[in-house]
């Protein structure tokens, strides 16, 4: 697969080969040229060795002529050996020429018929040479000067000439074919370098179209990546933008699966910090009603710890007036006053002292109390609330028939809670209705439930208990739920510790109970409870048979 | 100087609180005029009956001790309510009470009260307290007097 690839390195390599090739072919017919115009000047050459041997060769003729010519005048030998010297050196020269001329079959022929001519001349000479000792010197110079020997020394001329022309038209032949090889070639060259410069730019454009167009896209899907958009499909090839747009590719996937864990996170962390913020809102104010709590107890506490002090110092007091008394003789005025020391100062102290730790202990109580209700373990069940409500009321029923209370029980659905906590909550609450009453009218205390909206709880399941009795100015509203606030204490006995205890208790069940209330007009009081098991922070257990520890409060 | 007659108005709802202070008071020979209710409102039921019936004189020269945590309504409710009415805003105010939060004390200051016990009050220094008032009340009122 890999080497299949058509990389980059490739295709720059092939834009760069094409018009190399094309280059070096072009250098080849430049060389060719230069090699034909070489061609051409050793032919012009040959052409000039050729006339150059022609007319040697004449010259030799020329020369075995006036040789003969001064034989036949003189007699002289010298003459005959020059004749011969001359006639070996033509013999010797023709084949040269011969040579030269063996490209050309034309001028070959021509070349023969020179040979023939001055063959024939030769022979002439020959024959002239031969007569002389058999007809004498003057009478040979006779036969010599005939025509005959002019007419063949003519015909040597002739064909010389002729082959000469015809060697210098074959020169301008070739020239000419050479001029035109050039003014093609020049074409050629031209041509060539347009085509050149043509493959060059293609092959520049191609390239740029195949990697520039692609690299664009790549670049325009980085881009995209970087919007978070979606990714157009792959481009085109299988090289190393194609390598880096499927990189791209897969980073874009990575990235797209990133953000969506981001947001999962984001909303996981913004869910967080919302429960984060709720449940520090929700310490603060446990913080505070704490801080409130505490503020409360000590207060109540230090209330029966000042009459123990005062009392016990009273007692004190008592004691050194009774001691002085009895040190000296008893009149009876020392002894009435003694009586009344023990039985009113001392007796009224004993008794402060006495309430002071009965208030004591039983602060002490309320607060275990409180505190066994924020630990006690719940076991959630569906509770009909009619029985508890009825038990509740029958228990309470001597304080009813002495107030000449009416109670009313609407219908009551069943709730998700634990029932000991019910009874602990209605009590309190049926309790505190009762027992605040307004003396001047008819008392009447109503139970049942009502469909509201309640902040914080899904599909809350709200009960009521509605009474006729004294009510609760505006200003103690906010005060009703907190520990040891005692509006009413004149009116029934307790700690202050029964709201406080419905409230947790209420709260435990992730419910929330609240006051509404006019002064001399009376007071509802409502819990609400979320309806559905899975909401509730209760766990769901298997509920327990029987509990014990069931305790009233305030009644 | 003559003993100056205080009545001394006490607001108290526990009555071994209230019977501790009666018997200091009669014990330090305070007991001239003394009145105990058992909360804000009857305190302020008291001294609307007393204002509208005319009865406070220069010789009755008046004292409150007022508790904190009382039902209906409260000391400092109380205390705001007395110092607010023109006809009772110049009866010195004692205060009395268990804590010693400093918030609540810096707020009966603001309201007006004159002096502020913590109990359990240490009964002289309490004594002494009451003494001093009354002696004071009868120093700034007796000009106001004298003019009308």
């Amino acid at each position: 697969m890999k080497a299949r690839r058509v990389t980059i390195l490739r295709k720059g390599l092939f834009v760069i080969a094409l018009p190399l090739i094309y280059q070096a072919l072009f250098i080849g017919l430049l060389l060719k040229r230069q090699s034909n115009l070489q061609e051409a000047q050793h032919w012009a050459m040959h052409t000039k060795d050729v006339l150059k041997q022609t007319e040697h060769i004449f010259r030799l003729l020329v020369s075995a002529q006036s040789n003969l010519r001064g034989l036949l005048l003189t007699g002289n030998a010298a003459f005959s050996d020059e004749m011969n010297r001359d006639e070996k050196e033509l013999m010797r020269k023709l084949p040269q020429l011969r040579y030269l001329v063996r490209d050309n079959p034309r001028q070959q022929e021509s070349f023969d018929q020179i040979v023939q001519s001055t063959q024939a001349r030769l022979d002439f000479q020959h024959e002239i040479v031969k007569r002389i000792p058999e007809v004498g010197r003057e009478h040979a110079q006779d036969e010599a000067k005939t025509l005959h020997g002019k007419e063949l020394m003519d015909a040597v001329r002739d064909k010389i000439d002729r082959f000469g022309s015809n060697e210098e038209q074959l020169d301008i032949e070739r020239l000419e074919t050479l001029r035109r090889a050039a003014a093609l070639q020049n074409w050629l060259l031209i041509g060539g370098l347009v085509v050149n410069v043509g493959i060059g730019v293609l092959a520049a454009w191609m390239f740029s179209r195949e990697i520039g167009d692609r690299i664009r896209k790549v670049t325009e899907g980085t881009r995209l990546i970087a919007n978070g958009e979606a990714l157009p499909p792959l481009v085109p090839g299988s090289d190393e933008i194609r390598e880096l747009d499927e990189q791209f590719h897969l980073l874009a996937d990575h990235l797209k699966s990133a953000r969506l864990r981001e947001r999962v996170y984001q909303e996981a962390l913004e869910r967080r910090a919302n429960e984060l913020t709720r449940a520090n809102a929700d310490l603060g104010q446990k913080n505070q009603e704490i801080e409130m709590f505490v503020y409360s107890v000590s207060h109540d506490l230090r209330s029966p710890l000042v009459n123990l002090q005062g009392f016990s110092r009273e007692l004190g007091l008592a004691r050194e007036d009774l001691q002085m008394l009895l040190n000296g003789a008893l009149t009876a005025e020392d002894r009435q006053r003694a009586m009344a020391l023990a039985k009113r100062d001392m007796t009224e102290s004993i008794h402060f002292i006495q309430t002071a730790v009965t208030r004591l202990s039983s602060i002490i109580d309320a607060l275990l109390r409180l505190s066994r209700a924020g630990r006690v373990e719940y076991h959630p069940q569906m509770v009909d609330l009619k029985p508890i409500v009825h038990r509740i009321t029958e228990a309470m029923r001597g304080t009813i028939a002495e107030r000449g209370a009416e109670i009313v029980v609407e219908d009551l659905p069943p709730v998700w809670a634990d029932p000991t906590a019910i009874e602990q909550i209605f009590a309190n609450l049926i309790g505190n209705a009762v027992n605040y009453l307004d003396s001047k009218r008819p008392g009447k205390v109503e139970i049942g439930s009502v469909v509201r909206e309640v902040e914080g709880i899904e599909k809350p399941q709200t009960y009521f208990v509605r009474d006729n009795g004294l009510g609760i100015a505006e200003r103690y509203l906010p005060k009703v739920f907190a520990i040891f606030q005692r509006l009413h204490g004149d009116v029934a006995t307790g700690e202050g510790v029964g709201l406080a205890l419905v409230r947790k208790v209420v709260e435990r069940h992730g419910g929330r109970v609240w006051v509404e209330s006019t002064e001399g007009v009376g007071s509802t009081f409502f819990v609400a409870f979320p309806a559905d098991p899975q909401v509730s922070p209760l766990p769901v257990v298997a509920p327990r048979k029987e509990r014990l520890n069931v305790s009233v409060p305030n009644t | 100087m003559t003993t100056q007659q205080v009545t001394i108005l006490l607001a108290e709802d526990d009555d071994g609180h209230a019977q501790l202070v009666q018997r200091n008071l009669e014990r330090a020979g305070l007991l001239n005029g003394f009145l105990r209710v058992r909360d804000g409102q009857e305190l302020l039921d008291c001294l609307a009956s007393r204002g509208d019936s005319h009865q406070q004189t220069l010789d009755e020269a008046l004292v409150v001790l007022l508790d904190i945590n009382m039902p209906r309504i409260d000391g400092v409710e109380a205390l705001r309510q007395i110092k607010a009415n023109p006809a009772t805003h110049r009866i010195p105010v004692i205060m009395l009470t268990t804590t010693d939060d400093p918030r609540e004390i810096d707020r009966c200051y603001e309201l007006g009260c004159n002096v502020y016990i913590t109990k359990p009050v240490e009964y002289d220094g309490f004594i002494d307290a009451i003494r001093r008032l009354g002696l004071f009340l009868q120093i700034v009122q007796r000009p106001r007097n004298g003019g009308s």
